[in-house]
């Protein structure tokens, strides 16, 4: 079942010229752009590869999204509903889960590009002990991307106009993570709001650990149980959502 | 019915499709809040980074990015779905009424850029600018915003003409607008970037209409007489020039071959 998902949506992906963009040229041109911002006031190190680390972020969030939009046009369409509707709560929202982690696999190139292209150009060093925080902060990004992509990509199913909805839904959403800016500076009420989001905590456990070098293994912890929050709405939407699909007949409610 | 007869209805036609892409009110609660969002999300980032010099530098930048932003994608979008669709009515015409209609169009892209902008300004200037007073030189710098407008506009059509593969137009406006949000001096000061990049920047619309704004806006520069216009002129109409002439060659492939 993982395989033929993985076959049948890796087509769907690869043919789609606007991920493409999104994975392999977004990236190069978001970590320029930053990279000369912080540059040009005089920043370098550290700070930069936390930018770097933050843009390669931005862009998993970008292709996950639009990615989950595809799986929702082509895939969730009349004739599968009806095939869906033959299946349990418990299948269904199983297929769900494994087609959006294929999605958060296919986001991975973008943060590698992003990381690769800032490092040559901007000539930042990293050494053995950055490479394995960065592995361990890929890892966690992406169980907070899982656990917040659950619901939000559900998000699409609501109306027509589900694309446009959910970018302003989410737009917010990544810029108060604090991606490219730490939340540091945020305002405390701000701050507050944007650590409700799993990608706050493991985006700032990345910061801390590169700007400030203070590594916090709880954050980890904290991380994982957002995540898993999100992950159980989500199964609470989707259970909604799929009852309402089965009572109208059709997808966009 | 006569060209200029054509030309009201195409104006009409355009703004009628316009509206019905996308209904107003998903139109202001989704893309127009989202990209004003951005825009001042971009200042504040520059003001973090970089003081109040940088900031100022990145307001008058990020007041235009949502106008340009919407422009030149709905141009691109209207003219490329027109070509594929082989609209039988674009056809028969001349190539003088086809003009005419860019040229009508180009009216009505104006009036919508330039309520967008307001919007905008308004919003960014409630929270970072002073006084009233300011709001005057705005006005002032409408000739300016009709440069800036033709100029997205123009590039627009450019974007469209290259509809060579289907495939690679479709992410050719995202890409060109991040691109130009990286060399058009909108929140990066070229003069950061590697020296390719500036001389790349030189020949990119709507840089130098946006270095012309922020002069007038912060230094009180007439634009009249900022050679940054005059700049932004000819590469308008190099854009247009040769947008519209592979406008007219996709039209023709058209012609000679309808769908």
């Amino acid at each position: 079942m993982f395989y033929s998902i993985f076959k049948v949506q890796q087509a769907k992906m690869v043919g789609d010229p606007t991920i493409i963009y999104q994975i392999f040229i977004q990236p190069i041109i978001f970590t320029l752009l930053f990279g000369y911002l912080y540059q040009s006031s005089g920043k370098e190190g550290a700070v930069l590869l936390s930018v770097f680390i933050g843009v390669g972020q931005m862009t998993m969030w970008q292709v996950l999204l639009y990615a989950g939009g595809i799986i929702v046009r082509h895939e969730f369409n009349r004739e599968r509903t009806i095939y869906y509707s033959l299946l349990s709560q418990t299948d269904l929202f199983g297929i769900w889960a494994k087609r959006l982690f294929l999605c958060i696999l296919l986001t991975t190139p973008s943060f590698l590009i992003a990381l690769l292209t800032g490092v040559t150009v901007f000539g930042v060093s990293i050494d053995v002990s950055d490479l394995t925080y960065l592995v361990i902060s890929v890892g966690l990004y992406m169980v907070s991307l899982y656990g917040i992509g659950l619901p939000l990509i559900l998000l699409l199913f609501l109306s027509v106009h589900g694309g446009k909805i959910i970018q302003t839904v989410t737009y917010p959403m990544f810029l108060l993570s604090g991606m490219i800016v730490s939340v540091d500076y945020f305002p405390y009420v701000i701050k507050g709001i944007a650590f409700l989001f799993p990608i706050t905590w493991s985006t700032h456990w990345i910061q801390e650990v590169f700007i400030h070098n203070t590594v916090d293994w709880s954050f980890l912890g904290y991380t994982l149980l957002i995540s898993s929050f999100y992950a159980l709405f989500a199964r609470v939407l989707y259970h909604f959502i799929m009852k309402k699909i089965r009572v109208r007949g059709e997808i966009n409610l | 019915m006569n060209t200029f007869q054509y030309l009201l209805y195409n104006t009409k036609l355009s703004w009628r499709m316009q509206r019905n892409e996308l209904p107003l009110k998903i139109f202001i609660g989704t893309f127009a809040i989202r990209i004003i969002f951005q825009s001042l999300f971009f200042i504040w980032v520059a003001t973090v980074i970089g003081g109040d010099e940088m900031r100022e530098f990145a307001m008058y930048g990020n007041i235009l990015i949502p106008a340009a932003h919407i422009l030149f994608i709905d141009v691109y979008n209207v003219l490329r779905d027109e070509i594929d669709e082989n609209r039988i009515d674009l056809l028969t015409l001349s190539k003088t009424s086809l003009l005419m209609i860019l040229i009508g169009r180009s009216l009505v892209y104006f009036v919508k850029a330039f309520f967008i902008i307001l919007f905008t300004y308004a919003i960014i200037s409630s929270i970072l600018i002073p006084g009233l007073w300011h709001w005057l030189k705005l006005f002032a710098a409408i000739p300016l915003l009709l440069l800036f407008s033709l100029s997205a506009y123009s590039f627009g059509i450019f974007l469209a003409s290259l509809n060579l593969n289907d495939k690679i137009s479709q992410m050719l406006p995202n890409f060109s607008l991040v691109f130009l949000m990286l060399v058009g001096n909108f929140t990066v000061p070229v003069e950061s970037l590697p020296k390719f990049l500036q001389t790349l920047s030189q020949f990119v619309p709507l840089r130098h209409s946006v270095d012309a704004f922020r002069d007038f806006m912060t230094n009180n520069l007439p634009y009249w007489t900022n050679p940054s216009v005059y700049l932004e002129l000819i590469i308008l109409t190099f854009f247009s020039v040769v947008g519209y002439s592979v406008y007219l060659k996709s039209l023709d492939k058209f012609r000679k071959q309808p769908v």
